[in-house]
């Protein structure tokens, strides 16, 4: 696309082929990612609705209780697989025991996942000092 | 260039300045600047015509030894470009002399044909010297042909009078020690190995999820891009740099170290140590430069926007997205596919969840040891004569500028985009479009906390830096398309 308009471009360009060459370089970047940007919407416009009509004829399965919480905060607890209830349990006495007290409720427990690239994050984020 | 080393290693070790990056160049930098043996000298082997020509001088004899001295200086091979023949004539006495003391050989000097080299005949100066006790004139356009390696001559192709082509070779140098350590290592900067494998690391480690889920941050790390365009007219209107050179030094403006390394290596191989170092201690310098930029061009009002929750991205929309962007950028910019093409298929390692050993030897193993070579032999080219010069300090000033302008065309494009848009952004996260992952959105983070601590901009403010690596790179292929840089 921008191959054959500025493709004799020499060493010591004039003023107005520097001013073409750096407008059409950034509108290049603007529309590239702009386009992009539309793209990306559209695949999750997409996906959302791929993922969305399965689940709504699924019907939700019962989320199990935690002993310390009460029970009906505990119903709307979301789990990633099969977590048993004395891990759901342990979580709720922890957080109760870390915020001392504080009303609180529990709405997700999901595991943390790729561990690995947590600790690389940890370790590239401590390298920096933030003033 | 021990001074300056360091400084560099003070930065790193007690101010904490991207100590991982600044300690291997530092280290780099000291052994450069030491009569270090069996480090950089490239092997022996054949010497090539540097241009299409006729060989006017030639010293050498078969079976002759040469030798390159420890710390050899950069010698010029043209001084065609200095317009006073008396500045000519000194610079040349003066490295002949060097080379005397030194004991580098002159080997070859090829007067280049009129008709191939130049498109008219330039004005040349004519130029006393002494070599081998003989005294002979050369021209200020003729190409001088230095040993670049110890050893002795085992082979001769061209000898006085013979016309030769460019990539011709015209001796060939034999010796038993052939190559130091650091010269195959840097062949990973030459062969432009190292950027992109830094890349495949960045895409493993990065979570592309705030980008997809909020992708209109993407117009935020184009609109950083302005500064990378604003540096290169700045290079341009300094009038000591060719285009070639601005685009390689405006590049510094992305904020991004791998793509300023592979587009220096490919349009200016003579100015990688600066870009280099300039590019990596401003990222280093994120914190303090940024902030007073982005307290400047927002209201305390416009800091304390709080963004919508970002929703949840699925798995398969990430690896569509990974296909989605390689596809695409590669179609628009072949160019920039070494670099485009391993950042995302590092992210496809990490997002498809069946490769989990191979995204973990790219965000672990893999990113530390190419961070290790990638940096000393950065560092290892910052020799005194080649850093210590005043494009040295003019690439320094420019890429302070470049960081400058970048941070504050991110800000305003997100001001602009607020203008039209229900749901407001924070202009402080247009500040991390720069590069920089993920120093820029932690300082989006510290700022929006400073103006309301309750706001949490972190996610968000990562939408915009990963775009900004993709938009850094696109500007590179762009350049290297151009500039005919590609290889």
């Amino acid at each position: 696309m921008m191959i054959p308009t500025i493709a004799a471009f020499g060493a010591k360009p004039t003023v107005m082929e520097n001013v073409s060459f750096i407008v059409i370089g950034f509108l290049f970047v603007l529309v590239v990612l702009a386009t992009l940007s539309i793209v990306t919407s559209l695949i999750g416009v997409l996906c959302t609705r791929l993922i969305k009509e399965p689940e709504t004829k699924k019907s939700p399965p019962p989320a199990p209780a935690a002993p310390v919480a009460p029970k009906a905060q505990s119903e709307g607890i979301e789990t990633e697989g099969d977590i048993p209830e004395h891990i759901i349990a342990l979580i709720a006495t922890a957080t109760h025991v870390i915020l001392k007290g504080r009303p609180q409720r529990i709405v997700s427990i999901k595991g943390s996942g790729q561990g690995w690239a947590q600790e690389g994050r940890r370790e590239i984020f401590s390298s920096h000092r933030v003033r | 260039m021990w001074l300056v080393a360091a400084v560099l290693l003070y930065l790193a070790v007690f101010k904490k300045f991207e100590p991982l990056l600044l300690v291997p160049i530092a280290f780099g930098a000291l052994l450069a600047n030491l009569p270090t043996q069996n480090m950089v000298n490239p092997p022996a082997g054949p010497i090539l015509s540097p241009v299409n020509g006729t060989v006017v001088i030639s010293t050498v004899e078969l079976g002759q030894k040469i030798t390159m001295p420890a710390v050899a200086h950069e010698m010029p091979n043209l001084v065609g470009k200095l317009k006073e023949k008396t500045e000519a004539q000194a610079l040349l006495l003066d490295q002949f002399a060097k080379a005397e003391t030194d004991g580098q050989t002159l080997l070859f000097v090829i007067r280049p044909e009129r008709e191939q080299a130049f498109a008219v005949l330039p004005e040349y100066a004519e130029i006393e010297v002494v070599i081998n006790e003989v005294p002979v004139a050369i021209r200020s356009t003729d190409h001088l042909v230095w040993a670049n390696a110890s050893g002795s001559i085992a082979e001769l192709k061209a000898t006085e009078g013979d016309t030769v082509v460019q990539g011709a070779q015209l001796t060939q140098v034999h010796s038993a020690h052939t190559g130091g350590f650091f010269h195959y290592i840097s062949l990973g900067i030459i062969l432009e190995l190292f950027p992109p494998l830094i890349f495949l690391g960045v895409g493993a480690l990065t979570d592309f999820g705030p980008l997809i889920a909020n992708p209109r941050t993407l117009l935020l790390g184009a609109a950083a891009q302005f500064g990378v365009f604003a540096t290169y007219a700045g290079a341009m209107a300094m009038g000591i740099f060719n285009s070639s050179q601005a685009a390689a030094i405006g590049i510094i403006g992305g904020a991004d170290g791998p793509t300023s390394i592979f587009l220096a290596n490919s349009l200016a191989p003579e100015l990688l140590a600066p870009i280099a170092v300039a590019a990596y201690s401003y990222m280093a310098l994120v914190p303090v430069i940024q902030p007073p930029i982005m307290r400047a061009l927002t209201t305390k009002n416009e800091r304390k926007i709080r963004m919508k929750s970002l929703r949840k991205v699925s798995r398969l929309e990430k690896l569509i997205f990974a296909l989605v962007v390689v596809i695409f950028c590669i179609l628009l910019v072949p160019a920039a596919s070494p670099l485009i093409g391993l950042l995302l298929l590092g992210n496809f390692l990490r997002e498809c969840g069946v490769t989990e050993r191979l995204s973990k030897a790219a965000q672990n193993e893999l990113i530390n040891v190419i961070t290790i070579f990638l940096g000393t032999s950065v560092g290892i080219t910052m020799t005194g004569d080649r850093f210590l010069r005043t494009e040295t300090l003019a690439i320094l000033a420019l890429g302070i500028v470049a960081f400058g302008i970048a941070t504050s065309s991110g800000v305003l494009m997100a001001k602009l985009m607020n203008l039209f848009s229900k749901n407001k952004i924070n202009p402080l996260i247009g500040s991390a479009g720069v590069s920089a992952v993920p120093m820029a959105a932690r300082v989006s983070q510290v700022e929006g906390q400073k103006a309301d601590s309750g706001n949490f901009l972190l996610m968000h403010a990562m939408g915009p830096n990963v775009a900004g690596v993709i938009g850094t790179a696109l500007v590179a292929g762009y350049f290297m398309t151009v500039m005919g840089g590609a290889h």
